[in-house]
C-alpha cells in the first residue's frame, strides 16, 4: 500500500474514532437500541484509547500498527475498569463519558491537523497492513 | 472496455493488462468460492447431533472443501513472485472466520461449559460494583470481568449474547498480535503472513473464548513483541556472571553456525522509540497482571530469556515485572493459600477428564485426541527445520528460539490443573509458527512447484490434525436453552449450601451473580469413584439434606459420546427419578430436569 493511501486510511480511521468518542457515550446514556450504538461502543473501547495515547508518547514517521493500538486500548480500558473497583466508584455511564472525552481531547486535534495537511504528524500509517 | 459492433461495451479479460490485478481477481474468486462452500455447510449442519468426530461429523463435506480451496489459494498467493499482503490477509481472515465463527453462527447458546462461570463473575461485579476477594479466584484477578461488566452496560447487550462472537474477535486480535511480533524478526511480508497462517491453523487450543486468558494473551504477546522490537541492546557485560553468560551464548552460536558468517536480523523498523516502547510494554504488562494468574509468568520468562540470550531488554525490566507480579499475587495470597498451591507439579490432563475411563467411546473420539496432540509434534518438527535452514544460511537469531522454548519452563513449576502444557504451547506457538514459516515460506527465486509444495504439505498435515482438536469434542460443547435454563435455576433457587450434582462434567456453571449464594463446588457423578448412575447408588451418594441432581441434553450427548451411559439407560434413570418418592421434580425446561432430594 502506498504511503499516500495509508495516510488517507489513517485519517479515515481517526475520523471514525472521533465520532465514536461522542456517539458511544451519548447513545449509551440515551439507551438507544441500535447497531450504531454497538459499533460506536466497540470502536470506543477497542481503538480510541490507543489512537489517543500513542501519539502523545511518540510521534513516529513509521506509523502505528493495529495490534499496538488495540493492545494499548485494551490495557487502558482494563485499567479504568479495575480503578473503578479500587476506588469503590462503580459508575459505567460516567466511565464511558470519561473515556470518550479524554480520547477525543487527543484524537480531535490529530484529525484537524491531518485534515489541514499540517506537517509534523505521521504521514504514513501501517493501520492498513495490520 | 471496448465498444463492440452493436455499440455495447464488452469486457475482455485481456483488458486487465496488469498481471497483479488479474491475480487479485482470481484470488477474490477463490475466496468467494470458499465462503460459498462455508455457507452451504452452515445451511446443512446438524450441530445438535452426536458424532465421535464432533462438528466435523455433522457438517457437510463442503466445509472441508472450503478449507481446501482457502489453503490452495493462500499457498498460490504466498508463492507468487509479487506478494500482495492484502490478499494474504484476506485469506487469513476468512480462515479465522471459518474456524471460529462457525460455532457462533450455529450455536444457540455460548460454547464451552467453562465460559458460564465467567458470566456469573461479570454479573456479580455489574450488580455489586465490587469484587470480594474471598468469593473466588476470579475476583482476585477481576479486571477482565469488570471490563466486561462495563462493556455489557455500554452495549446494552448481555455477555451471554456476545460471548460466542468473542472467540472470533480474540482470534483476529491474536493474528494482528502475531503479525506485530513477527515484524520484529523479518521484514519479508511472505514469511510474516506465512507465520500468521501457520499460527492460525496450528492453534487448536481453544483458549480464545470469552476469558481472562484470551484477553491477557493478546496483551502479553504485544508486550513481548515490544521487547523484541523496541528494546535497546544492553550495555557491554560488566559482572563476572554476565561475561560468562555472554561467552557461553557466543560459543553456542559459533558452534551452531560452523564457521558461517552470521547475518544480522532483517526486521522492520521499531514502531516506537525505546522509552515509548517501555511505557507501552509496562501498560500492557499491567493489564496482564490484573487479568490472569499465569500469563504474567510467561511474559517474565520471555523477558528473562531474551535478556540472557539476545542481550535485550535490561535486567531491570525483568526485576520490575517480577516485583509487580509479586505485589498482585501478594494481595491475592490470603485466598490462594487457602485453596491452591503456588507451585504444583501434576501430570498433564485433558479437558476431557473422562476419556481415559471411557470404555466404548464413539468412533473418532480417541483418534481426535491423538491427532490434536500430533499437531504439536508436527509444528515443533517444522520449526526445528526452520532453525536448521536459518543456520545453514548464517542466520543466528536466538530470540525466537528462546521464546519458543521458554514457556515450557512453566510446566516444571505449575501444572495449572493439568492444563499447563497446553498454555505453554499457546505462548510458544507464535515463535514456532515463525520458525516453521522460515522453513516452508516460498522463496521468490525458486520454481513454482518448489515454491509451493512445502507450505501446502505442512498446511494439510498440521491443519488436518488441528481440526480434530478444534472441533473434535463439539458434541460436548454444544448447549441449548434447556441446559442454560436449568443452570440458571440451580443457582437462583437451590437452597444456599445445598449440594449440586450433575451426571456429566460438561454442565454449564453459574450464569449469574447468584453463584455467591452457594459456593459449594458441584460434583459430577461420572467423576466419582465407581460412577454411581443407578437410583440406589445415587441415593446413597446424595445422603440427606438439600441436594439436587440435574440431567440435561448436553450431559446426555456427553454420555453418549464417551459410551458412559447408553440412551436407554439414561431414559430409564430419568423415569426412575421421576417416579421415586425420595425425589421431586423441582424444575423442568424442555429436556432439562432438576430433581431435588426430599428426604
Amino acid at each position: 500500500m502506498s504511503s499516500g493511501r495509508r495516510s488517507h486510511l489513517h485519517t479515515a480511521l481517526l475520523a471514525v474514532v472521533a465520532v465514536s468518542c461522542v456517539l458511544a457515550p451519548l447513545l449509551t446514556q440515551l439507551r438507544v437500541d441500535s447497531p450504531l450504538r454497538a459499533a460506536s461502543v466497540l470502536v470506543l473501547f477497542l481503538l480510541a484509547p490507543g489512537a489517543a495515547l500513542l501519539p502523545l508518547i511518540w510521534r513516529s514517521p513509521v506509523g502505528y500498527e493495529l495490534a499496538l493500538v488495540l493492545a494499548t486500548s485494551l490495557a487502558v480500558t482494563a485499567l479504568i475498569a479495575q480503578s473503578m473497583l479500587w476506588l469503590g466508584a462503580w459508575n459505567t455511564s460516567a466511565a464511558t463519558w470519561l473515556l470518550g472525552v479524554l480520547s477525543l481531547i487527543s484524537v480531535a486535534p490529530q484529525l484537524v491537523l491531518r485534515l489541514l495537511g499540517r506537517a509534523g504528524y505521521p504521514a504514513a500509517s501501517h493501520l492498513g497492513d495490520g | 472496455m471496448k465498444l463492440g459492433a452493436r455499440g455495447q461495451f464488452a469486457w475482455r479479460w485481456s483488458s486487465l493488462d496488469d498481471a497483479a490485478v488479474r491475480a487479485v481477481v482470481l484470488h477474490a474468486a477463490s475466496i468467494v468460492i470458499a465462503v460459498g462452500c462455508w455457507v452451504l455447510a452452515l445451511r446443512g449442519a446438524r450441530p445438535g447431533d452426536v458424532s465421535g468426530w464432533g462438528l466435523l461429523g455433522v457438517l457437510p463435506f463442503t466445509f472441508l472443501l472450503g478449507l481446501v480451496v482457502l489453503a490452495v489459494g493462500f499457498v498460490a498467493a504466498a508463492s507468487s513472485k509479487e506478494v500482495q499482503p492484502a490478499v494474504l490477509a484476506a485469506y487469513v481472515v476468512v480462515l479465522a472466520a471459518m474456524l471460529t465463527a462457525t460455532t457462533a453462527l450455529l450455536y444457540p447458546e455460548p460454547r464451552y461449559a467453562w465460559v458460564y462461570k465467567h458470566f456469573g463473575i461479570i454479573d456479580y461485579i455489574r450488580l455489586h460494583g465490587s469484587a470480594d476477594r474471598q468469593l473466588s479466584i476470579y475476583t482476585n484477578w477481576p479486571a477482565f470481568f469488570a471490563l466486561n461488566a462495563w462493556l455489557s452496560d455500554a452495549l446494552g447487550i448481555s455477555p451471554l449474547r456476545y460471548a460466542n462472537w468473542a472467540q472470533f474477535g480474540f482470534d483476529l486480535a491474536n493474528l494482528a498480535a502475531v503479525l506485530f511480533v513477527v515484524r520484529g524478526l523479518t521484514r519479508d511480508a511472505r514469511t510474516q503472513w506465512t507465520a500468521v497462517w501457520l499460527f492460525e491453523i496450528a492453534n487448536w487450543i481453544g483458549q480464545d473464548y470469552l476469558s481472562p486468558q484470551a484477553f491477557s494473551f493478546v496483551l502479553a504477546l504485544v508486550a513481548i513483541g515490544l521487547l523484541v522490537r523496541c528494546s535497546p541492546m544492553r550495555s557491554p557485560p560488566r559482572s563476572r556472571i554476565d561475561r560468562w553468560l555472554e561467552a557461553r551464548v557466543g560459543r553456542l552460536a559459533s558452534w551452531l553456525l560452523r564457521g558461517r558468517v552470521p547475518r544480522r536480523r532483517d526486521a522492520m523498523a521499531p514502531p516506537l522509540a525505546a522509552r515509548a516502547g517501555l511505557i507501552v510494554t509496562g501498560l500492557c504488562y499491567l493489564g496482564v497482571v490484573l487479568t490472569h494468574q499465569l500469563a504474567p509468568v510467561f511474559v517474565i520468562i520471555a523477558a528473562a530469556t531474551l535478556c540472557v540470550a539476545a542481550r535485550r531488554p535490561s535486567p531491570w525490566v525483568v526485576v520490575a515485572m517480577v516485583a509487580v507480579e509479586a505485589w498482585w499475587v501478594g494481595l491475592a495470597y490470603p485466598f490462594l493459600s487457602g485453596h491452591f498451591s503456588l507451585f504444583s507439579i501434576a501430570p498433564p490432563t485433558s479437558a476431557r477428564l473422562t476419556l481415559a475411563s471411557a470404555e466404548h467411546p464413539l468412533t473418532g473420539v480417541r483418534l481426535s485426541a491423538d491427532l490434536s496432540g500430533a499437531t504439536i509434534v508436527l509444528i515443533v518438527l517444522v520449526a526445528a527445520a526452520g532453525v536448521l535452514r536459518g543456520l545453514r544460511r548464517g542466520r543466528w537469531d536466538p530470540a525466537p528460539i528462546v521464546l519458543a522454548g521458554g514457556p515450557f519452563v512453566v510446566i516444571a513449576l505449575q501444572s495449572y490443573g493439568g492444563e499447563g502444557p497446553l498454555r505453554a504451547y499457546l505462548f510458544a506457538l507464535p515463535w514456532l509458527a515463525y520458525l516453521a514459516a522460515s522453513a516452508v515460506a516460498p522463496r521468490p527465486d525458486a520454481a513454482l512447484a518448489r515454491r509451493a509444495w512445502r507450505l501446502l504439505v505442512v498446511t494439510i498435515a498440521v491443519g488436518g490434525c488441528s481440526l480434530t482438536g478444534l472441533f473434535g469434542q463439539e458434541s460436548t460443547n454444544y448447549y441449548t436453552a434447556d441446559d442454560v435454563a436449568a443452570a440458571r435455576w440451580n443457582y437462583d433457587h437451590a437452597q444456599p449450601g445445598g449440594h449440586l450434582y450433575y451426571l456429566m462434567p460438561n454442565f454449564p456453571g453459574p450464569v449469574d451473580a447468584n453463584f455467591a449464594r452457594n459456593l459449594t463446588p458441584p460434583q459430577s457423578l461420572v467423576q466419582i469413584k465407581g460412577f454411581p448412575h443407578t437410583l440406589p447408588a445415587i441415593e446413597r451418594l446424595m445422603g440427606s439434606g438439600p441436594a439436587y441432581l440435574t440431567l440435561s441434553p448436553a450431559q446426555q450427548r456427553y454420555a453418549l459420546l464417551d459410551g458412559l451411559i447408553s440412551q436407554p439407560a439414561y431414559l430409564e434413570l430419568l423415569r426412575q427419578l421421576a417416579q421415586s418418592p425420595d425425589f421431586t421434580l423441582a424444575y423442568r425446561h424442555g429436556s432439562a430436569f432438576v430433581f431435588a432430594l426430599v428426604r
